[in-house]
């Protein structure tokens, strides 16, 4: 129990020791000043997410958050603090209330409570707006593309210091194209004072720019924001040695001082109708020029033609249109340039186009002019501007060796030849390879035929088309006849082999010698004996070869004896 | 079996009627130089039917002569992929090249390859595929000439062993080039000059290179209208689809 009281006490501590404060440093201010808001969280391990909507209805938030923790021990107890700071600035004059800002730290919400504060007016109230911002317009309205030149000007009265301004940066402008003209580097002061609602004031040029209006819904010459520091000095009356103006300088002090420049809004004026059809949207004045450094060419041999804008005006808003160069005109991507002249409130340059134009046909090619317009705004009107037109022979010089770069030895061959011409011939088929495919098909189909038949007639109906002995048999003659006729050196062997050979073969004997009593053995039943005795004496006549009786007689018939008992062997075997 | 048989005929005879007239009538209008007209009936010949060589190279040649040199070269390699011995079309094929502006300098290949390449090139992916049949129908005769010993020497086995290794490296080849032809359907051919992005959307992607039109691509992915190609020189981006026409 009292483990559990105690366990609820330390957590209430807890509980109790996370502090939100909101506050703020002065409730008083001049415009233009500057408030720091603070959110101070004490126990809280992380910083507070703010919700910062409502406070931006009223107040610009110039800086932050700026985050700061702080730790104490205090009778040994922890103590973390976690600060979150703003500038803020008030956007109107008046009492103006800080909303009770809502947020949540540690997971918790929280709300705060609501200030007033009170904003006191200078300026035109008080006719003595020290230091401000003027953005100066040499015009209000414009054509869409006439230049506009801006100027921030920081004025400040004589008897004002400024001790410093903080890098500011030029604001975007939307719905303009921009050209800088001036940027300065320091913050310096014109050497001619100016008068200014009857005060007399130091200016200086906080930049210049040049604004060129393009089509969008609305043209806003933004604010710029400054941040400057500026000495105030104290007014003393007293008469007080030690106060004497002259050591002022030691004890004046510095205030923060934001600076903001009035919106300024650019009306457009639209062109004049009828729009010629060759604006491209230049506006200025401007003169084009064009050149050509030869006029007579050989083909394939490459020349520049050149096309020069200047004046004054957008130059770079527009582009100068593209060229319709004739047929057999090869004409390569243009180099572009453009030059701006320095120097100058008015934009001025040159935009240059060089085309490298190679002719691969002879003849005479006609590059045509071109013809742009332009708003002239000193007289208000469309003006019309355009280029010479050139005519450029070609002659044909195809032996001279032309070195063109990128091109291969074939591409320059082929230059200047034309495509062949159509074919005409009627289509037979759409699609030829289609009924290539399925005789393809067929033929695979066929070849599978052929190589199972033999194996499945062999299986199914024990027939063999044609056997390898059959065909042994039906050719033993003719093999043997062949061995008789091919070699006549040895007669004898040559005639028993033919005779032995197509025993082998006519009855299908492997590997069996064969000598005359085995023949005898074998055609004994089948051929009539007067063969058998012939073909007998013949084989025994071989073998005794010529070393036999009568030997140089019988090689001389025993060839064509031999081939007549083949015959009539092979007859009567039938 | 008998069945298939009588169907692959009655597919092979059932194809539709050659589109003469209208092919006649493109000829007539490219020969009095209206070539836009011609080449409207052209596509419309092409949109209708399968396609034919002779069509492809009369819309290559309408193209080129209005200038359009990316769709001539589009039309030209579908004409040669028909008809691939065709002088008329590599001809063509290479002015048109020729009016490129952009010049891709082609990976080195061996001398080899290239030799295999101009080979696979000469015969179309049918006429391969039938020169492949006649070479499995020699080697089933010689088999069977074989088996009934009507050729049966030492000659008779070295052909049909030669013929294997011919089988065998034509049907490997027969493989490659439908492979091939497979792939050349994730080819495209840029019609008009374009800007590669780093990725399919216009306004928050860099502007990666610049492709002329006429350029070899081929597609490695389709997003909606937006496709991912690679260069032949290796470089990637995303293009719109319509400034780019897939080879068929």
């Amino acid at each position: 129990m009292v483990r559990n009281i105690i366990f609820i006490f330390s957590f209430l501590g807890i509980l109790l020791s996370q502090n939100i404060s909101i506050s703020v440093d002065k409730n008083t201010i001049d415009e233009g000043d500057v408030i720091q808001l603070s959110i101070e969280a004490s126990g809280s391990s992380s910083f507070a997410k703010v919700d910062l909507s409502l406070l931006e209805q009223s107040f610009e938030i110039l800086g932050g958050p700026y985050e700061k923790s702080s730790m104490q021990f205090i009778n040994g107890r922890m103590n973390q603090t976690k600060t979150l700071t703003w500038t803020i600035s008030p956007k109107k004059t008046g009492l103006i209330a800080i909303p009770g800002l809502k947020g949540i730290i540690d997971g918790k919400p929280f709300v705060g409570k609501t200030f007033n504060i009170m904003v006191n007016k200078t300026g035109e109230s008080n006719s003595e707006q020290s230091v401000f911002i003027l953005a100066e317009l040499d015009k209000d309205s414009a054509y869409l593309g006439e230049q506009i030149t801006l100027t921030y000007k920081l004025y400040k009265d004589i008897n004002t210091n400024i001790s410093g301004i903080e890098q500011f940066q030029m604001p975007d402008f939307n719905g303009f194209w921009v050209e800088e003209i001036f940027t300065p580097q320091r913050l310096q002061y014109q050497k001619q004072n100016v008068i200014f609602k009857g005060i007399e004031y130091q200016v200086a040029n906080l930049g210049q720019r040049a604004l060129f209006p393009i089509s969008s819904e609305k043209h806003i010459i933004p604010s710029v924001k400054l941040k400057t520091q500026i000495e105030i000095k104290r007014k003393k009356n007293s008469r007080d040695p030690f106060f004497d103006p002259f050591f002022d300088s030691f004890f004046n002090k510095t205030q923060t001082k934001y600076l903001k420049s009035n919106e300024k809004f650019i009306t457009i004026i639209p062109f004049p109708d009828p729009r010629p059809d060759n604006f491209f949207g230049a506006v200025g004045s401007f003169k084009i020029h064009s050149e050509i450094d030869q006029e007579e060419v050989v083909i394939n041999e490459g020349f520049t033609f050149k096309i020069s804008l200047k004046g004054t005006g957008n130059l770079g808003l527009f582009t100068l249109p593209e060229i319709k160069f004739p047929n057999g005109l090869d004409a390569f991507p243009p180099n572009d340039s453009f030059k701006k002249d320095a120097f100058r409130n008015e934009i001025t340059g040159s935009q240059e186009l060089e085309y490298v134009l190679v002719p691969r046909k002879e003849g005479n090619f006609k590059i045509p002019s071109v013809q742009i317009s332009y708003f002239n705004l000193k007289t208000k009107t469309w003006s019309q501007i355009g280029t010479n037109q050139y005519t450029i022979s070609v002659k044909g010089d195809i032996n001279q060796v032309v070195e063109l770069s990128g091109l291969s030895k074939k591409e320059i061959e082929l230059i200047g030849k034309d495509i062949r011409f159509i074919n005409t011939e009627k289509i037979i088929s759409l699609n030829p390879g289609y009924n290539l495919s399925i005789y393809a098909y067929l033929i695979y189909l066929l070849s599978g035929i052929l190589f199972i038949i033999p194996i499945t007639l062999a299986r199914f109906t024990n027939y063999r088309l044609f056997t390898a002995d059959d065909r042994k048999m039906k050719n033993a003659l003719k093999i043997s006849l062949k061995i008789l006729e091919n070699n006549n050196r040895y007669p004898f062997e040559n005639a028993s082999k033919a005779i032995y050979t197509y025993m082998h073969n006519r009855f299908l004997l492997k590997n069996k010698n064969l000598d005359p009593v085995s023949v005898n053995e074998m055609l004994q039943n089948s051929i009539d004996k007067i063969l058998l005795s012939e073909l007998i004496d013949l084989l025994k006549i071989c073998d005794a070869g010529k070393y036999g009786p009568n030997a140089s007689v019988k090689e001389d018939i025993i060839i064509s004896k031999a081939k007549n008992i083949l015959i009539s062997l092979n007859k009567s075997l039938k | 079996m008998k069945r298939l048989i009588i169907f692959a005929f009655f597919k092979s005879f059932s194809l539709s009627e050659p589109p003469n007239e209208l092919f006649d009538q493109a000829n007539k209008l490219y020969i009095q130089e209206s070539y836009i007209e011609s080449i409207k009936l052209y596509e419309n010949i092409l949109e209708n039917n399968k396609g034919n060589s002779k069509i492809y190279y009369n819309l290559g040649n309408a193209y080129f002569r209005i200038n359009k040199v990316g769709l001539a070269i589009w039309s030209y390699k579908n004409a040669l992929r028909l008809n691939p011995r065709n002088k008329d079309i590599s001809y063509n094929l290479t002015i048109a090249e020729n009016y490129k502006v952009d010049r891709v300098t082609m990976p080195y290949t061996s001398f080899l390859l290239e030799k295999y390449r101009q080979v696979r090139m000469y015969l179309t992916a049918d006429e391969w595929k039938l020169f492949g049949s006649l070479l499995f129908f020699a080697l089933a005769l010689n088999s069977l000439f074989r088996k009934m010993a009507i050729l049966k020497n030492r000659f008779s086995s070295n052909i049909s062993q030669v013929l294997i290794i011919f089988i065998i490296s034509v049907h490997i080849l027969i493989l490659d080039k439908y492979s091939q032809e497979k792939k050349s359907y994730d080819e495209a051919i840029f019609i008009k000059k374009t800007n590669a992005l780093s990725g399919p959307l216009s306004d928050n992607h860099q502007i990666l290179f610049e492709v002329n039109e006429g350029s070899l691509a081929e597609i490695l992915r389709v997003n909606d209208d937006w496709v991912y190609i690679i260069l032949l020189d290796g470089n990637t981006g995303w293009v719109k689809s319509e400034t780019i026409r897939f080879i068929k």
